[in-house]
């Protein structure tokens, strides 16, 4: 296991940063976290911030971590490797870390502008100078291989969605209410560590798609749909699940074979070398072949799997016009989710790594359709 | 926010629209309303952009939290509203239809060529267009909006909004108060399992569980997980047991807010705490400068670690649709109130012996003084 997962992380966004010709690095967070975007102080120190923090990355200057509120010190400390100081004002702070270092606005690149507001824009500008240079795209790529660190959050979030899914199993009865069967869901995953969850449960007897839950009443014949994407340490995963509560109708169990096959074909086709677009092709194939091809495309889906953050973000999205290549290392969810005349809308992906000899599956029982509440 | 703790991904808890709390006609006076703000600042349509955290201005029109990222929607004074969805592409666009009150919901890969096209049929090509929440979301979707929209003169009506969102309709105080059933379920749950673990996790996973089981779509906790006295958000799957529970919630139902604390057992310790948010309460009347409401807790609380740490949580502000910072509880506020906000208060205070202890309390503002916001019965 890596002891110093964070000190190599910032080595190398530094390496990259300087590569591009800078000096120095802000990471800043506003304590919004995003699904679909890197959050560059918890990849460079460990600690998920709980409000607006930032830190610099200089040569030859040991790394101290802004955070706000004050009270917050005590538990950022525990899990940042780098030292904590409160700070009523994070860009003042980090203007004068940059000018002990002797750097220059224009040799300083910023992680973590996507989240940033007008009004921290011209306060990071009045402390840094105006100069700066976006480097979110740069540190992005930097995280697309994830180290052995993250592989394990990962892996530990998969397993903790594995064990959600099988709770809601277990609870799921007719006459309980969308919303109380998330609920019961959500928290069994946060006593297993759990730190959020990027969570949609629904049912009905025929599902247009995935979506939040809401007041509908669980009934016998329901198709439940599960996408479980909890967080544990700040690192995402997320498997993609369909049950049926009672018995399962033959067309039903055809259709996900189907979706089965598609996912199939997928992690076959993702190996390092071959595009997304590859993947993608891939699995629609199987689906097309069985004369689905008009339902290969929003809004009958959205895509064929996506990366996560609070890393790095990337492969973005499995999608057919995607040229990103494949890289041993990376991660993502490959799910051939979707809307089939037949069935409804299923779901079916687990999250995947990309390994040396082709994909791996970071979960220890792959989707099939399961039959609950009986 | 001020109700802090992680912000979440996704909302992700209950997300329904009940026609019997929020009917057709509650958003039909909502748009007529601000039809006439259109009118008094003689615009003919107006954009609103609103985010996950920052939803107030999207939901009282529409119902809509955006549970990711952020959503638009584009009012005019004559045409019918249009809004688009976000989460999930097109995909989406069947669930938002069937949970909020606007018609014509729709997808688009860029918000800003969204807002230009609608515009468009609405033969809107240049001059006044009123804009609210702008400086709501990230500085790069609000710059993208405002070079996308470069022929028009864009007037910002967050202000207007805000006078009138401030004033609680009827039917919205009566969500508050359903809110407010499920705080108090939760504050029993934590309590419960206090009692038998003594142990803060447990107590803020049963906070959790109740408010999510009872219909929250989000909730937010603190407490003192750790061996040191400070609030925490909850992380990790176990925690130290304790003498205290110190305990915060919030949480939203129907995108209406409720917040309690818990400090457990009653210590003396805890009465600065409750001695300044019963000041705050006192103070409160139309007329009052909520500058000098909040100076009134703060006279309970003896030294300036204690008002640092007060202040630094927050004494308070508006709530409803979201927590409204523009009436935040702060001694340097000048903002007057006028009689039909709804605050709520809070204070947390450090003592040497119980560690952290925490008051709380939600009032609407009304002739007579404050009108508590008590819990409905259903919960």
């Amino acid at each position: 296991m890596d002891d110093k997962p964070y000190v190599r992380r910032r080595k190398r966004l530094i390496d990259a940063a300087a590569a591009a010709g800078m000096e120095a690095l802000v990471c800043y967070s506003s304590g919004i976290h995003s699904f679909l975007e890197m959050d560059s102080v918890w990849y460079t120190t460990g600690c998920k911030p709980l409000g607006p923090s930032a830190l610099v990355i200089a040569p030859d200057a040991a790394p101290v971590l802004y955070v706000q509120p004050s009270w917050d010190v005590p538990r950022a400390s525990e899990s940042a490797d780098v030292e904590v100081l409160a700070s009523t004002d994070l860009f003042a702070s980090l203007g004068k870390d940059l000018g002990s270092a002797g750097v220059g606005s224009g040799a300083v690149g910023v992680c973590g502008t996507e989240k940033m507001s007008a009004s921290d824009v011209e306060r990071l500008d009045a402390g840094a100078g105006a100069g700066w240079r976006d480097f979110d795209e740069g540190a992005r790529q930097v995280g697309v291989v994830k180290d052995e660190h993250e592989r394990a959050l990962i892996q530990r979030a998969t397993w903790i969605a594995e064990e959600g899914y099988r709770h809601a199993l277990a609870e799921v009865r007719p006459g309980m209410r969308e919303y109380e069967l998330t609920g019961l869901l959500d928290v069994f995953m946060r006593e297993l560590g759990a730190d959020d969850n990027f969570l949609l449960v629904s049912a009905s007897l025929h599902n247009r798609s995935v979506h939040a839950s809401g007041d509908r009443i669980l009934a016998a014949g329901d198709i439940l749909l599960a996408e479980i994407s909890p967080s544990f340490k700040g690192a995402f995963a997320q498997i993609c699940r369909t049950a049926v509560i009672g018995e399962t109708p033959s067309m039903l169990a055809e259709g996900y074979e189907l979706l089965r096959e598609a996912y199939r074909r997928g992690l076959t086709a993702a190996r390092p070398g071959a595009t997304m677009g590859e993947v993608v092709k891939a699995v629609n194939a199987p689906l097309e072949d069985a004369g689905f091809e008009e339902f290969c495309r929003p809004p009958y889906m959205r895509t064929r799997g996506h990366g996560m953050g609070i890393g790095s973000p990337f492969p973005i999205s499995v999608s057919a016009d995607s040229p990103i290549e494949l890289k041993e290392g990376m991660t993502f969810v490959l799910h051939p989710n979707q809307y089939l005349p037949t069935t409804g809308y299923l779901l079916c992906g687990d999250h995947i790594a990309v390994g040396r000899n082709g994909a791996e599956v970071l979960s220890g029982q792959r989707a099939e359709l399961d039959v609950a509440g009986r | 926010m001020a109700i802090t703790t992680f912000h979440p991904v996704l909302i992700h808890g209950r997300s329904a629209w009940d026609l019997g709390e929020l009917p057709r006609d509650e958003y039909e006076e909502r748009l007529r309303l601000v039809r006439q703000v259109l009118d008094e600042h003689d615009v003919s349509a107006c954009i609103i952009v609103g985010s996950t955290p920052n939803y107030a201005n999207l939901a009282y029109l529409t119902g809509v939290r955006p549970q990711f990222m952020s959503s638009v929607m584009l009012v005019h004074r004559l045409h019918d509203t249009v809004l688009f969805a976000g989460l999930g592409g097109a995909r989406g666009l069947y669930h938002v239809r069937a949970i909020n009150f606007v018609d014509d919901v729709r997808y688009y890969a860029s918000s800003t060529e969204g807002a230009r096209a609608v515009l468009g049929e609405w033969d809107e090509t240049g001059g006044r267009l009123g804009v609210v929440g702008r400086t709501d979301v990230p500085y790069k979707v609000g710059t993208g909006l405002e070079a996308g929209l470069e022929d028009f003169d864009l007037v910002d009506l967050d202000e207007a909004f805000m006078n009138l969102r401030r004033h609680k309709r009827p039917r919205e105080i009566a969500l508050l108060e359903s809110a407010a059933s499920i705080v108090e379920r939760a504050r029993d749950a934590a309590v419960t399992e206090f009692l038998e673990s003594s142990v803060p996790y447990r107590a803020a996973v049963a906070a959790e569980r109740t408010a999510r089981v009872l219909g929250a779509r989000d909730a937010r906790l603190l407490a003192n997980l750790g061996d040191a006295p400070e609030l925490r958000p909850i992380e990790g799957s176990t925690g130290p047991t304790s003498e205290h529970l110190v305990l915060h919630v919030g949480l939203e139902r129907a995108g209406y807010w409720a917040e309690t604390t818990v400090s457990f057992p009653r210590v003396t310790a805890a009465a600065p705490a409750a001695a300044a948010v019963a000041a705050m309460r006192a103070a409160v009347r139309p007329g009052a400068v909520l500058g000098e409401v909040a100076k009134a807790g703060l006279a309970h609380l003896d030294s300036l670690a204690e008002r640092s740490l007060a202040l630094e949580i927050g004494l308070g502000q508006g709530v409803g649709l979201g927590v409204e910072e523009e009436l935040a509880v702060v001694p340097t506020s000048t903002t007057r109130l006028e009689g039909g906000e709804v605050l709520s208060f809070r204070c947390v205070t450090e003592s040497a012996d119980a560690g952290w202890c925490a008051d709380a309390s939600t009032v609407q503002v009304t002739p007579d003084g404050p009108r508590t916001i008590l819990p409905s019965f259903w919960a």
